[in-house]
């Protein structure tokens, strides 16, 4: 099969997500017509005078209100999508989520300790990345503890990690108040890009935005790598420099959005299946495309959160009763297909 | 090639000094019973695994004093026929084999997909190039795999058992390709369990016992009634033909007789 370029693929997707980015911004409580939206723009680049009390409300609701999440969307589901694709690579197996190694339950007691101890963002997004790179670091430290680690002991390293940290997750619960604490630790791994601000999104926008360039030129060593660890050796791979390097990128970006928005499943797993099936394995085509689907998908998903019901729900729950209609449907055509 | 190799595995010693020189032009065979050692040879000439004692030159420099990246440019490795866990395609397969050319970051230059298609063109799988890898057969995919390692452009070859998967037609065409290849000057090791087969492809043939190359000479000297018996334990008849030709036979009568 002959695969369509890179550079089309990419623009139309591009085109999508700037639609989707101006519909996010339109649609919400008070609704805007996609025309205040141009005019904002307008207005804001000193096109046109609108009034300042008109400019003040748009650029309360669109900047100061819409903007951070529909970035954070963009930026999270980049993130995830694009993590769970290296993994994928990485660990030879699509069935293979950003999860994988222990992030997401590092993360996840991070979190809920930051809630038992402070009431700041602040401190419960840093424990939460703290804690969960740290749950990757111990995860990778057993799997080297009897030698060298391999794709084996490195999952069974990241499933021990995960196990622990999520024992630790449960001693906190348990120790949380149950009227208030407890409510909101469960809130949080529900996953919601509701409290996400400004200063958030400039903080991790670089970080993960350097994460998702380096993945991308890693790609053809990606390639190899999975078909591998002897074959991409004897092809001139430095196989464990190449293995540690992604698997240090993918976490920092994984780990960076779920400490900003809570875990928010599916997303790493579904999204490169089925960029994947619809634009090959050919991993410096993969990732881009999974970053910008991903985006696309997670904005979706946040979109539906806030029109589907007047009390917004944790999009945590619409990426998973999305994501598996769409991960059947992808496991349906790549059996036919690869098994 | 090898000097003085010895591998172990705990206090299990694998191979027990392995001195092996081999040179452009040569098709040299491994042949040896189950557990003898031919992988683990094949993996440390490849230094995908370190040898205990002892170290592997490329024209007298040590492979373990080069980069991967370097080393990959010299010598290339076949691995056995497998599938990916990836619909990776017949093309995309063999541009890995670039991978050391380009470099590891680098897109693929006009250059190299020359290579690739010319690669594709002397297999004769040029038809394949678009089809899914994991979805050809056993006999098209150990072809793929040779063009991937003809990509590196290495002028060592290193092929672990590449007959074993294949179909008769298969068998055959192959020890063509890698005749071709040996006549045009490279050097190519090979792993395989058929004596006649290993007879009829190699210019040399080399026989391992429980971790010693004990003979290693000509497929006639070599492939004699007397060592298949050692080797394999087994008594086998060996029928000369006018032409050169060896047919080896197990001393068993056919079932059907």
């Amino acid at each position: 099969m002959r695969r369509p370029r890179l550079f089309s693929i990419s623009a139309l997707l591009m085109l999508a997500l700037l639609g989707m980015t101006a519909v996010s911004l339109a649609v919400g409580r008070y609704p805007l017509s996609l025309a205040d939206i141009w005019e904002f723009l307008q207005a804001s680049v000193g096109l046109r005078d609108i009034g300042s009390e008109r400019y003040a409300l748009l650029y309360n609701i669109i900047v100061e209100i819409r903007l951070p999440r529909v970035l954070a969307a963009i930026l999270i589901g980049a993130a995830l999508a694009i993590s769970g694709a290296s993994f994928q690579a990485v660990f030879r197996n699509p069935l293979v989520s950003p999860g994988i190694l222990g992030v997401l339950g590092g993360a996840s007691f991070g979190a809920a300790l930051g809630l038992l101890l402070s009431d700041q963002w602040l401190v419960i997004q840093l424990l939460a990345f703290t804690m969960a790179l740290l749950a990757v670091g111990f995860g990778v430290f057993i799997a080297n503890l009897f030698g060298p680690a391999t794709m084996v002991t490195l999952v069974l390293g990241g499933i021990i990690s995960g196990a622990l940290f999520t024992a630790l997750l449960s001693i906190t619960k348990y120790t949380a108040d149950p009227y208030n604490e407890l409510p909101a630790i469960v809130y949080w791994l529900m996953g919601s890009l509701q409290a996400v601000q400004l200063t958030h999104i400039t903080a991790v926008a670089i970080p993960i935005i350097a994460g998702i360039v380096v993945l991308t030129l890693l790609g053809h060593a990606l390639d190899a790598l999975s078909m591998g660890d002897d074959e991409a050796r004897s092809l001139g791979v430095p196989v464990t420099a190449v293995r540690y390097g992604v698997i240090i990128m993918a976490t920092l970006i994984s780990a960076l959005s779920v400490s900003i928005a809570g875990i928010i499943g599916w997303v790493g797993l579904v999204v490169p299946n089925f960029a994947r099936l619809a634009f090959g394995p050919a991993n410096t085509r993969l990732l881009p495309l999974s970053a910008l689907i991903g985006s696309l998908f997670l904005l979706s998903a946040d979109l539906i959160t806030r029109v589907i019901t007047p009390a917004e729900i944790p999009i945590g729950i619409v990426t998973e009763l999305l994501g598996i209609p769409a991960f059947l449907l992808v496991l349906g055509r790549a059996r036919r297909a690869w098994i | 090639m090898a000097r003085d190799i010895h591998f172990r595995i705990g206090a299990h010693n694998i191979l027990k000094g392995i001195d092996l020189a081999i040179g452009p032009g040569e098709i040299m065979s491994l042949l040896g019973a189950n557990g003898a050692g031919k992988t683990t040879l094949l993996r440390v000439l490849l230094g995908l695994i370190s040898p205990a004692q002892g170290q592997v030159l490329i024209d007298d420099t040590a492979t373990s004093s080069l980069a991967r990246r370097d080393v990959a440019q010299r010598m290339a490795y076949v691995p056995q026929v497998h599938m990916t866990p990836f619909p990776y395609t017949v093309r995309e397969v063999v541009a890995m084999g670039r991978l050391s050319r380009k470099g590891l970051l680098g897109n693929p230059s006009d250059r190299d997909q020359e290579v690739v298609q010319s690669v594709l063109e002397q297999i004769e799988i040029s038809r394949l190039a678009d089809r899914v890898y994991s979805e050809i057969s056993g006999g098209e995919r150990q072809l793929t795999l040779i063009a991937r390692a003809l990509a590196q452009q290495a002028s060592i070859l290193i092929l672990d058992e590449p007959m074993a998967n294949l179909d008769f037609g298969y068998q055959t065409l192959l020890s063509t390709h890698l005749r071709k290849l040996a006549q045009s000057g490279h050097t190519i090791l090979m792993s395989g369990h058929d004596p006649q087969l290993a007879f009829h492809s190699s210019t040399r043939i080399g026989l391992l016992f429980d971790g010693r190359l004990e003979l290693d000479g000509k497929p006639q000297d070599v492939l004699t009634a007397g060592t298949m018996q050692r080797l394999y334990g087994v008594d086998v008849d060996i029928i000369a033909l006018a032409d050169g030709r060896r047919a080896f036979f197990p001393v068993v009568s056919p079932v059907s007789q």
